[in-house]
């Protein structure tokens, strides 16, 4: 655990490629608030809050850009005129241990802009910023959906000692990842408009299945993840399957 | 039965999620990591709608469409793009794709153009098979008084026999001939139709393929004689017996000899051989027919036709002879033996068909 809340949540992507070229993309958190400390400038006109505007933005016209879009813009320079399926070596320092990937880029990005997105301010994708403190990059679908209901459970226990009514249906969680997929939309269009290639679009579209699967999940029982659970569901009287 | 749909996609949290979404929605689902899986799949599964990414490494999007609408007509294709690349999207439609979505795809919207698409496939089905019945109807109209013509035919022999008259002898043989051709491109129709209609059912037991040459080259002989040809048969002491449709094997050499008979030319040798022989890839064996001609009139645009064309593009496309549709039904017939059907042909001088058919 990062114990000391003053101090900066330290990030960095290095990707290889198979070309022998490098880049390197460091992430800063805010230690406390785990706001993406962004210190580029840049605010191209994609950013801009009335430019494909998600259909469920709650932001008024006070605010001048949208915020995932100026958290992203640093990262869609970088790499927008690269293709999805070019394989890299992937190498993330964490601020607890570094993970190495052969992946594609598009499957690393994604784990990238996932994070740029709920460090950002949006009102929407502020709710899953939790899970950037545990962040876990190159996730599959089943540790996000894990990672998602741990999360969304843990926030409803606090809930619960807040004296308020917890939701142990899930179907806040449920609620979230479908606005969520509103927003993957509108931000892949933003992405479409800056990137001449596909990486940047696609890493989008890899947290759209993502938060797809999420909910669709949910909604089926999670009967994918409850063989882990056996010591907790078996039922008395009844031999184990 | 289910609708069945390929997903092909490199990105494999997008596979699971649709999978998952679309076997949720009552479709059997098949999904595919790039293009050539794919198309391997797709040798041996079929497939109602192929959703297929366009930016794939190796065999991109677009490649593997130009592949699945000449192998595989009767799979739909929806294209996948992530990136809003309109012209892409407009190319692909024009390639023979029904549809493209735009990544990130939304479920509804997914389910909603699936369902269209198969409303729509189900539609035409319905009116095709509406239409193969009314042909097969027709085909049975006009058979019948081309059999009554026949037996009149046969009848005015018998009678012409004892004044003998060559001239009307010889005006009659040529009507019979055309009668027998006519009778022969109905018949071959209506397995169209079937063919259509039900695919290649095959009926398989062990068979011994020699005596099925045998009584097929048996027929031609005497075809072989009024078009001044000879014949000539080179076959094994023993060959071993193959798991087959008999039936629709001896359609096959019938289309294959009737159509190396029509088409070779006057005294010249037709020579039907059969031999064993390891597959191409060396790990069995298969039976190979082959039947010769040294002078022929077929030429090369037509054999490029007959293996470029489907079925019913035989039917619908330049007119080839009759006899090469029952080589395109014959074609049909080998592939669902595991076998196949080629053709090597230089105008005016030799033509040899060759039939493979794996030994089980």
């Amino acid at each position: 655990m990062n114990s000391d809340q003053s101090k900066p949540l330290h990030f960095e992507y290095r990707f290889e490629f198979e070309n022998g070229t490098s880049k390197q993309f460091p992430v800063d958190l805010d230690g406390q608030t785990l706001n993406y400390i962004n210190n580029s400038p840049a605010r191209p006109e994609w950013t801009e809050l009335h430019f494909q505007q998600c259909e469920n933005c709650p932001l008024g016209h006070d605010v001048r850009h949208c915020p995932v879009a100026v958290n992203l813009a640093p990262l869609v320079e970088e790499f927008k005129d690269s293709v999805s399926f070019e394989k890299a070596t992937v190498t993330v320092k964490a601020p607890d241990r570094t993970y190495v990937k052969e992946t594609t880029l598009q499957k690393a990005l994604s784990s990238l802009v996932g994070m740029l997105m709920v460090t950002s301010d949006c009102p929407i994708m502020v709710k899953l910023r939790p899970m950037a403190r545990f962040h876990l990059p190159f996730a599959t679908t089943f540790e996000t959906m894990y990672r998602a209901i741990s999360m969304y459970l843990t926030a409803q226990q606090l809930v619960r000692r807040k004296g308020k009514d917890p939701d142990w249906d899930l179907k806040g969680l449920v609620k979230i990842y479908k606005d969520i997929s509103t927003v993957n939309k509108g931000i892949s269009r933003r992405l479409s408009a800056a990137s001449t290639k596909d990486a940047n679009v696609n890493a989008v579209v890899i947290l759209h299945s993502l938060g797809d699967a999420v909910p669709f999940f949910i909604e089926s029982g999670l009967d994918e993840l409850e063989p882990y659970f056996h010591e907790y569901v078996q039922v008395e009287g009844q031999p184990a399957k | 039965m289910n609708p069945r749909v390929l997903v092909v996609d490199d990105e494999d949290t997008l596979r699971l999620t649709l999978k998952a979404r679309l076997q949720s929605n009552g479709f059997d689902v098949s999904s595919a990591s790039n293009g050539e899986e794919a198309l391997e799949i797709m040798k041996t599964h079929a497939f109602d709608i192929a959703l297929l990414d366009v930016n794939m490494p190796q065999l991109n999007g677009l490649q593997v469409l130009e592949v699945i609408r000449d192998q595989h007509p009767h799979t739909d294709v929806i294209m996948l793009t992530g990136f809003a690349d309109f012209s892409t999207a407009i190319e692909c439609l024009k390639m023979g794709a029904k549809d493209y979505l735009v990544k990130p795809i939304e479920p509804t919207e997914l389910l909603t153009r699936l369902q269209a698409l198969i409303r729509a496939r189900s539609s035409e089905r319905a009116l095709f098979e509406y239409q193969q019945r009314q042909m097969s109807t027709i085909i049975y109209n006009i058979l019948g008084p081309l059999n009554m013509l026949h037996s009149s035919l046969q009848h005015i022999a018998m009678v012409l026999e004892k004044g003998k008259s060559d001239v009307a002898q010889q005006l009659l043989g040529h009507a019979q001939e055309l009668n027998e051709k006519m009778a022969q491109h109905l018949k071959d129709l209506i397995d169209v139709s079937n063919l259509n209609l039900t695919g290649v059912d095959l009926s398989r037991s062990r068979a011994d393929l020699k005596a099925l040459v045998e009584k097929v080259y048996a027929r031609f002989e005497w075809r072989s004689n009024g078009k001044n040809l000879k014949l000539t048969k080179n076959l094994p002491a023993k060959l071993p017996n193959v798991e087959v449709d008999s039936e629709k094997v001896e359609q096959v050499l019938d289309s294959i000899m009737n159509h190396a008979v029509s088409t070779a030319s006057s005294e010249s040798t037709v020579a039907v051989s059969v031999t064993k022989a390891k597959t191409e890839s060396g790990d069995g064996e298969e039976i190979v027919i082959s039947v010769t001609t040294d002078k022929s009139s077929m030429d090369a645009n037509e054999i490029l036709m007959l293996f470029n064309q489907s079925v019913e593009d035989s039917l619908a496309g330049p007119a080839l002879g009759p006899a090469s549709l029952g080589l395109a039904i014959a074609r049909k017939i080998l592939e669902a033996h595991g076998g196949s059907l080629s053709i090597d042909s230089t105008v005016g001088k030799r033509t040899e068909y060759r039939i493979r058919l794996p030994i089980h």
